[in-house]
């Protein structure tokens, strides 16, 4: 750190000037004096990224598995599938991920959903026609 | 189609979905109670099953409702022993679904990959080993 903060400051007055013209948030390097701000700054830095971890996206499980049982199974079972990938994709650390396979998801039980109403609604005049 | 349930939240006044669902929960426990799906043909049946003569993971889960709302417990075992079996599972689920924003880690705890694996797994032994015996 001590052989890098003298290059810093060398480079921080033109840095600085050409962020004037730019106008450009620029904050300046440390100082080498002053070495308790660094240290702040370094934990402030690390605690957001502990404390930024977004809470779970819904896996929507409950929902798959009772579409699954209640309504059309096969959509049912591709909304399972993903919902493992949203819990796998989350404490694997790809929080982006794990939200499309939340929203497919979604989509699979809505999908699902529909099925079975369609079909359950559709029953009755289908089997009053045959009969 | 994607915020489907988001948008259902934020249009909807809570009160107001919370009752609809009530509403509708009651008249479908109502409507089992009421009329014995063996009965009547015209009740509606497992589209999967009309065509294939398959029994899928939740054939049967109206004759147990029925069953179980006139307190007939081993017909409602009979009619779907898996559904039976995890009932209370369900209503576990469907209570930690519903309180997520209390215990947001309970919630991640229990949507963990081991469960979510080991719940379609059972699912998909049950459909297996029903067709197998014909349970």
């Amino acid at each position: 750190m001590k052989d890098l903060e003298p290059e810093g400051q060398q480079k921080s007055t033109p840095d600085q000037e050409w962020a004037d013209v730019l106008k450009i948030n620029f904050t300046p390097p440390p100082v080498p004096g002053s070495t308790p701000p660094p240290i702040p700054e370094q934990n402030s830095s690390e605690n957001p990224g502990h404390e930024d971890v977004p809470p779970m996206p819904s896996t929507y499980l409950i929902w798959s598995i009772l579409t699954t049982v209640f309504c059309c199974f096969i959509p049912g079972i591709v909304a399972i599938i993903f919902s493992s990938q949203v819990s796998s994709r989350y404490f694997g650390g790809d929080f982006s991920g794990a939200y499309r396979a939340s929203r497919m998801a979604e989509i699979w039980i809505i999908v699902s959903f529909v099925l079975g109403v369609l079909s359950a609604t559709l029953y009755l005049p289908i089997m009053l026609i045959a009969s | 189609m994607a915020n489907f349930f988001q948008l259902i939240k934020t249009k909807v006044p809570l009160i107001k979905s919370k009752g609809a669902i009530l509403v509708a929960g009651c008249s479908l426990l109502l409507f089992y109670f009421i009329f014995n799906p063996e009965d009547s043909r015209f009740m509606p049946q497992c589209i999967f099953h009309k065509i294939t003569g398959l029994q899928c993971m939740g054939c049967g889960a109206q004759r147990m409702i029925h069953a179980l709302l006139h307190a007939d417990f081993k017909s409602a075992f009979m009619a779907n022993a898996f559904l039976f079996c995890s009932l209370p599972l369900l209503i576990f689920f469907i209570w930690v679904e519903i309180s997520r924003s209390r215990h947001p880690r309970l919630y991640a705890r229990c949507h963990s990959l081991p469960v979510i694996i080991s719940a379609a797994t059972l699912l998909i032994a049950w459909f297996i080993v029903r067709n197998l015996l014909n349970l």
